[in-house]
C-alpha cells in the first residue's frame, strides 16, 4: 500500500485488525449539506466533559451579541454565544445535568464587534495560542480537549491532520473537505508556519474519493503543496488518534505517553477549520458540521448547527423521526452513548447524531458465557486479548488486568460487535479502568499520607533528640559549673 | 437503553451453534448412507442423553435450565461423540459416553467456555480405553435397520462380518507384508472414508464462509497432517501410506473442521491457534503412523488441549505502544 504524494511514493503501514467498512452499517451516499433555521432558544452546558465547571459572565436578562463571552474557566477554553438574544435564566434542564445557560434568540443575529486586527500582523506561537484559546476552540473530533494544550509542546515535527472519520456512520468531515477544503488548508499553513512545523500530512479514508478530488484541486489551486493528502485504508478504527499514526508513520504512541514524544500533533480537520476561521474570520467558535443520520429520520443530512441548537430542532429540519425510530445516539453506532432526550444541545464535541431504526440494529441479547473464540482478539487494533481482559476485570483481578495493559484499550467497540455472546465488553472495561484510576488515585494519596507520617515521626524523633541533647548538655553545663566552683573552693 | 457499540456483526452463540450442526449435515448424510443406520439411533440417543445429563446439572448447578439448553452446546457435543462412534455400539456405550462429555468432561470444569478438554474427544478416549472390544468393530457392509437396531438394544449380536478401517488395513497390511517380504500396495485414498471426509470438508467450507470457525485450525490441522504424513511417506514409502490416503481416512477433516474448532478448548491467540492446530495434525499423523489405536485424532487433540494455557500465555499479540 503506498500512499499518493507528487513525486514520490512512502510506504503506508497498515494495521491489520479492526473491522472492515463492508462489515459496518453504512449511510449510503454523502448526506447534503444544510444550515437549520435559528432556533428559539440556545442551550449551552457550563459542566464540561472533563467535570469542570464554566463560570458564567452574563446575568439573566442581559442581552447578548454572537460571538460575545457567555462563560469562562482558567483551564478551559470559553464558550461564546451562537446568536444574538436575552440570556433566560440559569437554570438546570430537567433531563440533563448541571446548570446551563439558555439564550432566548431574538432572531436579528446580531455579531459583537471585535477590537481585535485579523489576521493579526504579526503571528507569533504565542499570540496564535492565545487567539486559539479566547475562540473556545477545543477539539472537534469527539475528545473535546482544549487545543492548545497538544500545540504548546516545543518541537513538533508533524502535524496530522484527521479526516479520516472516527464513526463508520459520520461523515460530517468528509462534508467539510468535500465543501470547503481551502479552510482546512489554510488553517493547515497557519500552523505550519506559526510553529514551524516541518512536514503535514491529511488523513482520508480510501474510499472517499470526493474529499481525495477536492483536496486535490484545493492544493492545485493555492499551489501551496505544504500539506499531503494522504490515503489510509478505510478500516474502522482508521480515525482513531494512534490507529492513524501507526498507519501513516509506522511509529506507535508509546503506552501511557503522548503523540507528542514522538513529535507529532494529531488534529481533527474540523478543528483546524475552526483554527483558521477564527484567526481570519476573527470568529470564535459557535458552530460546527454535524451528522444526522440514520434509518430513523426521514431525511439524512450533514447540518452546518449553532453550538447550543436543542437536538430536537435538527430531527425536526430532517423531516422528523421515522415509525422505526427506536434509539437516539450521539457519536455513532460504535463509540456513541444513547441521549435521555432530543431537547439536550449540541456541544462542541457533537459530531454525529444517529437515529437507529428497527431493523439496522440488532437486539443485544441477554449475556451468554464467554466461550473463548477468540474473534475479540482478532479485531482489537490494540493488541488486547479482551476475553481475558474480561475474565480477569470480572473477577476483580486488578494486577492480571493491569499486566495484560487494560489501559491500552481505546474503547473502540470492535470486541463487542463480533462477540456472539453479546457481552458488554467495552463497558466492563470502562468500568474497570476507572476502578483502576481510582485505586491508583487512592494508592497515591496512601503513599503520600505514609511518606507524610513517616516525616513527621522522623521529625518527632529529631526534635526528642535535640530536646534530650539540649537536656543533656544544660545538665553537663551546671555539672562543669559545680565542678569549677569546687575545684576554686578547694584552691581557694 | 443500554451504551453502544450497537452493530452486532457475527451471529449470536445459539446461530453459531445451530451452524456448526447445519454443517455437520452433509458429512452425518454420507457417513450414515455409507455406513449404516446406526449413526442415525446413535445421534438420537446421544442428543436426549446429552439434554436430560446437562439439565440434570443445570438444575442442581441452580442455573438457568431452558436458556442455557437452547445454546445449542449440548447438542454439538452429543452429535461430535456419536459421529465418532462404530454404528453397531450398544445403546449403553453411547449414553455412559455422551454423560461423561456432559457432566464430567463440561459440568464439572464449570460449564460452557470453562472446560479445558473436548468434551465430546474426553467421551470417545474414554470408550475407547474402557470397551475397546465394541469400539473397533466397523461392519463390512451397512446393516439393515431392524439388525442394527438389535445390535444397538443389546437383543442381538452382529453375525454380518466386520471389517477393519482403511486406517486399521493399512497397518496390519503392514505387518502381514514384513513378514511374507512382498511389497505392500497403499491405495491412493482411504476406500469408503474418503467420501465421508469429502462430505465433511464441504460443511467445513461453509462454515468458514460464514466465518463461524477460525481458518487458521483447519488450515494448521491439515498441514501439520499432510506435512508430518509427508515426510514419513517420503522416508519410508513402502511402509506409510501417502498424505493423501491420510487427509481421506479417519476423521481428518471431520477432526479439522469440527472438532479442533471447538473454541472453548481451542487457544485463542491468532498464533496460538497455529502452533495448536499443526500440532494437533502432527500428533494425528504421529499416533497413525506408530500408535496402536485406530485414529489418531481424538488424543492428538486433547494433548494439545492441555498445551492451550501454555499457548495462549506465550503468542500474546503485542500490545499496542508496548515493547514486550
Amino acid at each position: 500500500m503506498f500512499r499518493q504524494t507528487k513525486g514520490k511514493m512512502v510506504p503506508l503501514h497498515r494495521h491489520h485488525n479492526g473491522l472492515a467498512p463492508a462489515d459496518l452499517p453504512g449511510s449510503s451516499g454523502l448526506p447534503p449539506l444544510a444550515i437549520p433555521p435559528l432556533p428559539r432558544h440556545l442551550l449551552f452546558p457550563l459542566i464540561q466533559s472533563r467535570g469542570m465547571t464554566l463560570i458564567p459572565r452574563v446575568e439573566p436578562g442581559q442581552p447578548v451579541l454572537k460571538g460575545q463571552l457567555l462563560a469562562e474557566h482558567p483551564d478551559h477554553p470559553p464558550q461564546h454565544a451562537s446568536s444574538s438574544g436575552v440570556v433566560a435564566t440559569l437554570d438546570s434542564l430537567p433531563l440533563a445535568t448541571g446548570p446551563y445557560l439558555v439564550i432566548t434568540t431574538d432572531g436579528r443575529d446580531m455579531p459583537v464587534v471585535s477590537h481585535l486586527v485579523n489576521p493579526p500582523p504579526v503571528l507569533t506561537p504565542k499570540i496564535l495560542l492565545d487567539r486559539i484559546w479566547q475562540a473556545g476552540i477545543t477539539g472537534l473530533g469527539g475528545a473535546g480537549f482544549p487545543t492548545t494544550g497538544k500545540l504548546d509542546s516545543a518541537g513538533i515535527d508533524t502535524l496530522i491532520l484527521n479526516g479520516a472519520e472516527c464513526e463508520p456512520l459520520s461523515s460530517c468531515d468528509q462534508t467539510l473537505l468535500v465543501r470547503f477544503p481551502h479552510r482546512v488548508l489554510a488553517g493547515a499553513r497557519l500552523l505550519l508556519t506559526t510553529f514551524n512545523i516541518r512536514r503535514c500530512l491529511l488523513a482520508i479514508e480510501a474510499d472517499k474519493t470526493a474529499s481525495w478530488d477536492a483536496l486535490n484541486a484545493a492544493v492545485a489551486c493555492s499551489g501551496d503543496h505544504s500539506v499531503q493528502i494522504v490515503r489510509v485504508p478505510a478500516r474502522y478504527p482508521a480515525g482513531g488518534e494512534k490507529q492513524l499514526i501507526q498507519a501513516l508513520t509506522g511509529m506507535e504512541v508509546p503506552h501511557g505517553g503522548h503523540p507528542q514524544n514522538l513529535g507529532l500533533v494529531c488534529l481533527n480537520v474540523a478543528t483546524v477549520a475552526a483554527i483558521h476561521d477564527a484567526i481570519h474570520w476573527n470568529s470564535p467558535l459557535i458552530s460546527r458540521l454535524v451528522t444526522l443520520t440514520g434509518q430513523g429520520i426521514r431525511q439524512p443530512y450533514n447540518l452546518w448547527v449553532r453550538l447550543g441548537t436543542p437536538i430536537s430542532e435538527l430531527i425536526k429540519y430532517c423531516g422528523g423521526y421515522t415509525g422505526e425510530a427506536v434509539r437516539l445516539v450521539q457519536g455513532g453506532a460504535m463509540m456513541g452513548y444513547p441521549l435521555a432526550s432530543d431537547q439536550l444541545p449540541v456541544t462542541k464535541s457533537t459530531h454525529c447524531i444517529w437515529v437507529g431504526g428497527s431493523s439496522e440494529t440488532v437486539e443485544v441479547g441477554p449475556e451468554q458465557p464467554c466461550i473463548r473464540c477468540g474473534t475479540c482478539v482478532d479485531v482489537c487494533p490494540a493488541g488486547l486479548l479482551p476475553q481475558e481482559l474480561y475474565r480477569h476485570t470480572k473477577a476483580g483481578q486488578r494486577e492480571q488486568a493491569m499486566a495484560l495493559h487494560l489501559a491500552a484499550c481505546i474503547e473502540c467497540g470492535c470486541c463487542d460487535a463480533v462477540c456472539p455472546s453479546h457481552i458488554p465488553l467495552v463497558r466492563q472495561f470502562q468500568t474497570a479502568k476507572r476502578q483502576q484510576a481510582e485505586w491508583l488515585a487512592a494508592q497515591n494519596r496512601a503513599n503520600h499520607a505514609k511518606t507524610r507520617y513517616q516525616a513527621r515521626l522522623a521529625r518527632k524523633a529529631r526534635e526528642e533528640q535535640a530536646q534530650q541533647d539540649s537536656a543533656r548538655r544544660g545538665k553537663e553545663a551546671i555539672q562543669d559549673a559545680l565542678a569549677r566552683l569546687k575545684t576554686r573552693r578547694g584552691s581557694g | 437503553m443500554s451504551p453502544g457499540p450497537y452493530p452486532r456483526l457475527r451471529p449470536r452463540l445459539d446461530d453459531l451453534m445451530g451452524g456448526v450442526m447445519l454443517a455437520l449435515l452433509p458429512g452425518g448424510l454420507v457417513q450414515g448412507w455409507l455406513l449404516g443406520w446406526g449413526l442415525l439411533l446413535h445421534c438420537l440417543i446421544a442428543v436426549l442423553t446429552a439434554l436430560v445429563c446437562e439439565a440434570l446439572v443445570l438444575v442442581i448447578r441452580r442455573r438457568p435450565v431452558m436458556a442455557t439448553l437452547r445454546d445449542g452446546s449440548a447438542m454439538v457435543t452429543a452429535l461430535l461423540l456419536a459421529l465418532c462412534l462404530p454404528p453397531l455400539t450398544p445403546w449403553w456405550v453411547t449414553v455412559t459416553g455422551t454423560g461423561l462429555a456432559i457432566i464430567l468432561a463440561k459440568h464439572l470444569y464449570g460449564g460452557l467456555g470453562y472446560n479445558i478438554f473436548n468434551p465430546a474427544m474426553v467421551a470417545y478416549a474414554m470408550l475407547l480405553v474402557s470397551f475397546p472390544g465394541v469400539m473397533t468393530v466397523w461392519p463390512e457392509t451397512p446393516a439393515s435397520l431392524v439388525e442394527t437396531g438389535n445390535c444397538i438394544l443389546g437383543l442381538s449380536s452382529f453375525d454380518g462380518t466386520t471389517g477393519a478401517t482403511p486406517l486399521d488395513a493399512v497397518k496390519t497390511q503392514w505387518i502381514q507384508v514384513s513378514e511374507s517380504g512382498e511389497t505392500p500396495r497403499h491405495p491412493p485414498l482411504a476406500p469408503v472414508w474418503a467420501w465421508i471426509n469429502l462430505a465433511y470438508g464441504v460443511g467445513g467450507l461453509w462454515l468458514l464462509a460464514r466465518r463461524l470457525i477460525d481458518w487458521r485450525i483447519p488450515a494448521g490441522f491439515l498441514g501439520g497432517l499432510f506435512l508430518t504424513s509427508l515426510v514419513a511417506y517420503l522416508m519410508d514409502p513402502l511402509h506409510y501410506p501417502t498424505p493423501l490416503f491420510q487427509l481421506s481416512a479417519g476423521a481428518s477433516l471431520s477432526g479439522a473442521f469440527f472438532i479442533a474448532t471447538d473454541p472453548v478448548t481451542a487457544a485463542s491467540t491468532p498464533r496460538g491457534r497455529w502452533i495448536y492446530a499443526a500440532g494437533a495434525g502432527l500428533l494425528t499423523a504421529l499416533i497413525r503412523l506408530n500408535g496402536s489405536w485406530p485414529d489418531g485424532v481424538a488424543f492428538a487433540i486433547l494433548l494439545m488441549n492441555f498445551a492451550v494455557p501454555t499457548l495462549d500465555h506465550y503468542t500474546r499479540p503485542r500490545v499496542y505502544g508496548t515493547s514486550a
